[in-house]
């Protein structure tokens, strides 16, 4: 039996959770706790902010992660943090907390690839064995399958990510950030009908969404300079619903549409989704059609997982700890750059 | 859109994209491949209909503006756009997925000296660069650029239908015979009409992952396509370095979580 | 002897009668009568020299059937026989189609194509085939490619077809003094044939 405590924070949540790993059992999630910079709507978060953010919170957050597990420091094994993909500043910030809580509790610390968190614990959490995964977050839109001990990326957007493009049309058209600018898209999403003409683009197993953020931008400054809009069959007023509808719907497609090819082409019938935008539901049910078609099924999971958090980070640096892996203190950095495909995925056959 | 009817032949594959059967044209001594895009039920039933006719429409076109300019690919027979059907010419012969396979797997050692077969591959790797530069020197973009989407063509079926056309089962390439194989360029649902240096060079990236990702040994033989490229394709020198920042941003897109 | 085919594809009941004639002689009165809708003269007449395969006047006749029976399509023309000259033609432009894959009243070979349905009551082969070998007064040939390129007038069909564009790379390459490799008249006589099937193909989407 061992326990690790995982800290996140690669971005503007920050995610501390504890698991337990028992032989033959599945894991058990023993606190899993997040606090998320908000920035006001139409602002991003800015590095240095939540960099700040996450210093002021993390000593909080980890006392609570420990008093909810009702896990004493000495029954840890060891210490997981995000060693990257992310922003530069929020990644060191909790970086720095980890290493003090390394020292301090004379615990070993592991590294952790922020990707391949999320894609550990949805395999984890939904109990797909081998699936194709798609990550999709602000920073990442990736579509991924297992092979020789490492996650490859088969396809992957060329510019900005899904995420991203999601968070800077919400600032155009001055969408809330809270809790998430994604989240409330795909609320009013749902009150859209008219589907407008946007570009589409997949290359390969690759897509882009610069154009289509560019598009949908002028098209909303249009509507808010009071250009009047309206749906060519309907003769309809086209509404900000209606504009999220359309960047919902073009937008996901392409996403199903290459991890589709990617299924073709490595002959898998499971997709598991995960990544902050992995938890809309309009994704995740078109997502199960295209699946439910190849005779297969959609794997996602809650928010609680979908969403950056600490959990996932104990969870995948603690089956690299078992099988030995250890950061030393004196190489325990971060770095902005990490590519899924780097790790090597001992744990897996 | 029409809705679908049956198709009068063999069902070949049934890809992400679409379904693929072979049949006849015309007579029963001219092969074809007939085409089908499949409605997409997970998408908006507008955007379905928009996509499904934009790329049938797309390849036919592309199809025939490459075939006629020069560029070896499936000659267009009939199209019904309005069900999303090509029907073209057949192509007998395995794709270079395949053939890669077939010759690399088991191959001897990478660090031998080489021998006939690598020589002859190297021979078939220049021809494929040759291709791709004329397509690109034509200005088409081919969007989906594997190794499943090149085939090699067995030569001297090319008279005219349907007299001279020879059907029967693929022969397996042999060694002494890669000089009697022609490239062909499969599929251009995802293709286009650009004279942009960036597509080009998206066109090369997208090639080359799919090349390291089909076989370990694969990486000498694209460079050898690369070199192909940069002798034959006249517009070459921009593109190739427009890859290396293709490859570049492909790198750094993990910048943030 | 006519040819008689039937399509894949297409239902096996509409059946194609097709003859080749050369050394004719009563163009004028064909075409008189075509202009007159007489409908004892209802045949695709079509211009041989036109003409690069026999694949090319069957696939008129494919494209003519398959709209005729195709709801969401139908005719554009009065009848299948003029809609098969009118698929030969890569434009939309009707008047111009027949002018120029019809025949005309100088014609001195004719393609003769006569589709029928088997299943209506008034269906003979032995009258349609009777009826096809003399309406045209002239030589029959053998329908088939080798006659068909004789008779072709391949500036014509670059002309009409719009193949100018044929062999672009080639010709690019060899301005540039590149090598480029030599085609057999056999590769040379096939591009042309893909190159006007896929022209006829795509007419739909012009």
């Amino acid at each position: 039996m061992t326990i690790a405590i995982g800290l996140e924070g690669s971005a503007n949540k920050l995610g501390v959770g504890i698991i337990r790993h028992t032989p033959s059992k599945p894991a058990e999630v023993l606190s899993n706790i997040r606090h998320t910079f908000v920035s006001p709507p139409g602002e991003g978060f800015l590095p240095k902010d939540t960099a700040i953010h996450h210093r002021s919170w993390v000593v909080k957050l980890v006392k609570q992660a420990l008093k909810e597990s009702g896990v004493t420091v000495a029954q840890v094994d060891c210490i997981c943090y995000t060693k990257g993909p992310g922003m530069g500043a929020p990644l060191q910030s909790v970086a720095v907390a980890a290493r003090t809580l390394a020292l301090l509790w004379d615990k070993p610390l592991v590294g952790v690839n922020h990707c391949v968190g999320h894609i550990e614990m949805g395999r984890e959490i939904t109990g797909a064995d081998n699936p194709v995964v798609l990550y999709v977050s602000g920073g990442n839109t990736q579509v991924i399958a297992y092979a020789d001990q490492r996650y490859r990326i088969f396809g992957e957007a060329l510019d900005i990510a899904i995420g991203n493009c999601l968070d800077r049309f919400a600032r155009t058209l001055n969408i809330s950030n809270d809790p998430a600018p994604g989240y409330n898209i795909e609320q009013m999403a749902k009150k859209g009908k008219h589907l407008i003409d946007i570009p589409y683009t997949v290359k390969g197993m690759d897509c882009s969404f610069s154009g289509i953020l560019g598009f949908i931008d002028a098209y909303a400054g249009e509507m808010l300079s009071g250009v009047e809009k309206r749906d060519p069959d309907t003769g309809e007023p086209i509404t900000p619903e209606d504009l999220c509808f359309s960047l919902q719907e073009t937008a996901f497609a392409m996403l199903v549409e290459i991890t589709e090819r990617a299924m073709a082409h490595v002959g898998s019938t499971q997709v598991l989704i995960v990544g902050g935008v992995g938890c809309n539901e309009r994704l995740q049910e078109m997502m199960g059609i295209m699946a439910g078609d190849r005779g297969g099924s959609v794997y996602a999971t809650d928010e609680r997982f979908c969403i950056d958090n600490g959990i996932m980070i104990a969870h995948a640096g603690l089956l690299a700890f078992q099988t030995g892996f250890t950061t030393p203190i004196d190489e325990s950095t971060c770095t902005q750059r990490f590519r899924t495909d780097e790790v090597f995925v001992k744990w897996r056959d | 859109m029409a809705p679908p009817r049956p198709i009068d032949g063999t069902l070949l594959k049934q890809g992400a994209e679409a379904h693929v059967y072979k049949s006849t044209f015309l007579l029963p001594t001219v092969p074809c491949l007939i085409k089908v895009r499949p409605t997409k039920p997970y998408r908006h039933a507008t955007l379905d209909m928009r996509l499904t006719k934009h790329r049938c429409v797309s390849e036919a076109r592309l199809l025939n503006r490459c075939r006629s300019m020069g560029v070896l690919c499936p000659a267009v027979y009939f199209v019904d756009e309005k069900r999303g059907e090509i029907i073209m010419e057949w192509i007998e012969g395995p794709s270079v997925r395949d053939f890669l396979h077939s010759h690399l797997d088991g191959a001897s050692d990478p660090d031998k000296e080489q021998n006939s077969i690598d020589v002859q591959l190297d021979s078939l790797m220049e021809a494929i660069g040759q291709t791709i530069g004329k397509l690109h020197d034509i200005d088409i973009i081919h969007g989906d650029l594997t190794t499943s989407n090149i085939m090699l063509k067995r030569r001297g079926n090319s008279g005219s239908m349907p007299e001279a056309q020879q059907t029967g089962p693929a022969l397996a390439i042999t060694e002494e015979s890669f000089s009697d194989f022609d490239v062909v360029l499969i599929d251009f649902g995802l293709g286009q009409v650009s004279n942009s240096d960036e597509d080009k060079a998206v066109d090369l990236y997208v090639l080359e992952r799919a090349f390291l990702s089909t076989h370990p040994r694969a990486t000498r033989l694209f460079n050898i396509i690369l070199d192909s490229y940069k002798r034959n394709c006249l517009g070459s020198a921009v593109v190739l370095r427009r890859l290396q920042e293709v490859r570049l941003r492909g790198r750094k897109k993990s910048m943030i979580g | 002897m006519p040819t008689t085919l039937s399509l894949p594809h297409l239902p096996s009941s509409y059946r194609l009668h097709i003859a080749l004639f050369t050394s004719v002689t009563n163009a004028a009165h064909l075409h008189s009568q075509l202009l007159a809708k007489n409908p004892e003269y209802e045949y695709a007449f079509i211009e041989p020299s036109i003409l690069v395969s026999k694949l090319q006047p069957i696939s008129a006749c494919f494209r003519a059937i398959h709209d005729l029976l195709d709801p969401d399509v139908g005719l554009r023309t009065p009848n299948v026989h003029s809609e098969t000259v009118f698929s030969l033609s890569p434009t939309h432009n009707i008047t111009d189609s027949y002018r120029r894959f019809g025949i005309s009243p100088s014609s001195t070979s004719v393609l003769a194509i006569k589709i029928l349905d088997t299943t209506l009551p008034s269906y003979s082969e032995s009258n349609t085939l009777e009826r096809l070998a003399s309406i045209v007064e002239g030589t029959e040939v053998d329908f088939d490619t080798s006659e068909i390129r004789q008779l072709a007038d391949l500036s014509k069909v670059k002309k009409y077809y719009k193949l100018k564009d044929m062999g672009y790379v080639d010709q690019l390459y060899r301005k540039k003094g590149r090598a480029v490799v030599e085609k057999s008249e056999e590769e040379v006589w096939h591009d042309l044939e893909v190159a006007v099937l896929g022209a006829m193909a795509l007419r739909s989407l012009v």
